[in-house]
């Protein structure tokens, strides 16, 4: 315990401490109004304020402020802190003073993705050696060149498409992906790098083992609870224990190297993280708010959250569908997921016949 | 718009910066104090 305890302590000063002199270093080097001016440049008005981007709009805010709220609320690795705390009074503290993490936590990084724009502009086809260049047409180059951040091969054809590479086609997709740590590797000197790879480090460590332990500790305290009839010796519950942790741990490995993400990275965090939160943060609400709240709700609830979200996610991965899932938008699939869930624990609480008056 | 972002950005170095050295300064206490508590708790045992 107290090893957690020193290790989760230094892991925080670290990374806070990489953040903030690797943020302030950039603003120094790089100058606000460079920051501002890469903005203006490649987004317009739409990049600093999400009214105005048409690919962003309320669906985006809404979305944004629908699932971090519900994050905050129901989200095993920030609820382990809150149900930790000694009393209630702590843990209202512990979501007051922490609040303002999120927008550090967002804000910062967000700086270094601009100062890397502004730095090395936005040229996609950099990320292919000239072999792979050579055989691309200069007309499809050219719309390459002149796409819009982020979306290298937005303006391409099917045929266009169909005609590139298969390892351009990689590559160009990653290009804003890489800009960063690209941007990062020629700014930061060589003491500074190493303390901001030990920071991400630690940031992850930090991250994967709240998860694994929450995750675990779910998998064995509810859905192996029916396999257990009587409670079992402290060896084997650790055992099983350490076996869940090991499992998840193979997943996140498995599914890092060979899951290929669709579109935005956040946007699809949220949606597949909408699978739970939807359904978890309305039971939470209903059932500590709405007196008719019951287990016929809490189905409907988990079936249609997790319904919508998945249904998204599959008709982005059929070819035959996967215009139609671009046109809904990962935002409004992420809104319908919590309407569906607030749909299904309103109708299936109103659907459960009531017990007969004694 | 951009000066919100501004105020922003420096409203969160600030806040973000002033918590980091005081959960290192009073962390580093506190860590300090439980170890020496478990000290002396095994001397006793």
């Amino acid at each position: 315990m107290l090893s957690v305890l020193v290790t989760d302590f230094l892991q925080f000063v670290v990374m806070s401490a990489g953040l903030l002199i690797v943020s302030v270093l950039i603003l120094k080097n790089i100058g606000w109004d460079a920051v501002v001016a890469a903005v203006q440049k490649h987004h317009g008005e739409g990049g600093f304020n999400p009214i105005a981007n048409p690919a962003l709009g309320w669906p985006f805010i809404i979305n944004q402020f629908v699932a971090n709220a519900a994050a905050a609320l129901t989200w095993q690795a920030v609820i382990v802190r809150i149900l930790s705390a000694k009393d209630s009074q702590t843990s209202q503290r512990i979501y007051t003073r922490t609040s303002f993490f999120f927008v550090c936590r967002f804000l910062l990084p967000g700086i270094w993705g601009i100062a890397a724009l502004a730095t090395l502009s936005w040229m996609p086809l950099k990320q292919l050696t000239e072999n792979e260049r050579a055989v691309i047409p200069a007309a499809v180059q050219a719309k390459i060149a002149h796409s819009a951040v982020g979306a290298p091969l937005a303006d391409l054809c099917a045929e266009e498409l169909d005609a590139l590479p298969s390892d351009a086609l990689e590559k160009l997709g990653d290009a804003s992906l890489l800009a960063m740590p690209q941007f990062l590797g020629t700014l930061l000197p060589v003491g500074l790098m190493g303390l901001l790879i030990a920071a991400m480090l630690a940031a992850d460590m930090s991250t994967n083992s709240s998860y694994m332990l929450s995750w675990g500790s779910v998998i064995y305290n509810d859905i192996l609870s029916p396999f257990r009839r009587t409670a079992w010796p402290d060896k084997r519950a650790i055992l099983w224990n350490r076996c869940i942790v090991a499992l998840i741990g193979l997943y996140l490995l498995f599914f890092g190297l060979f899951y290929h993400i669709e579109g935005n990275v956040w946007s699809y965090l949220l949606l597949t993280g909408s699978i739970y939160l939807s359904s978890m943060s309305v039971l939470l609400i209903a059932c500590c708010y709405w007196k008719p709240a019951n287990n016929w709700g809490a189905i409907g609830a988990v079936l249609l959250g997790a319904a919508v979200p998945v249904a998204h996610l599959t008709l982005e991965k059929l070819p035959s569908t996967a215009a139609f899932a671009a046109a809904i938008g990962k935002d409004i699939a992420g809104i319908a997921a919590f309407v569906g869930a607030a749909l299904g624990m309103i109708v299936g609480s109103l659907l459960k016949p009531k017990p007969p008056a004694a | 718009m951009t000066t919100f972002w501004l105020i922003l950005t420096t409203a969160a170095l600030l806040w973000y910066g002033s918590v980091t050295f005081y959960v290192a300064i009073k962390g580093a206490g506190d860590i300090r104090q439980m170890i020496a508590r478990l000290k002396n708790r095994d001397h006793k045992d």
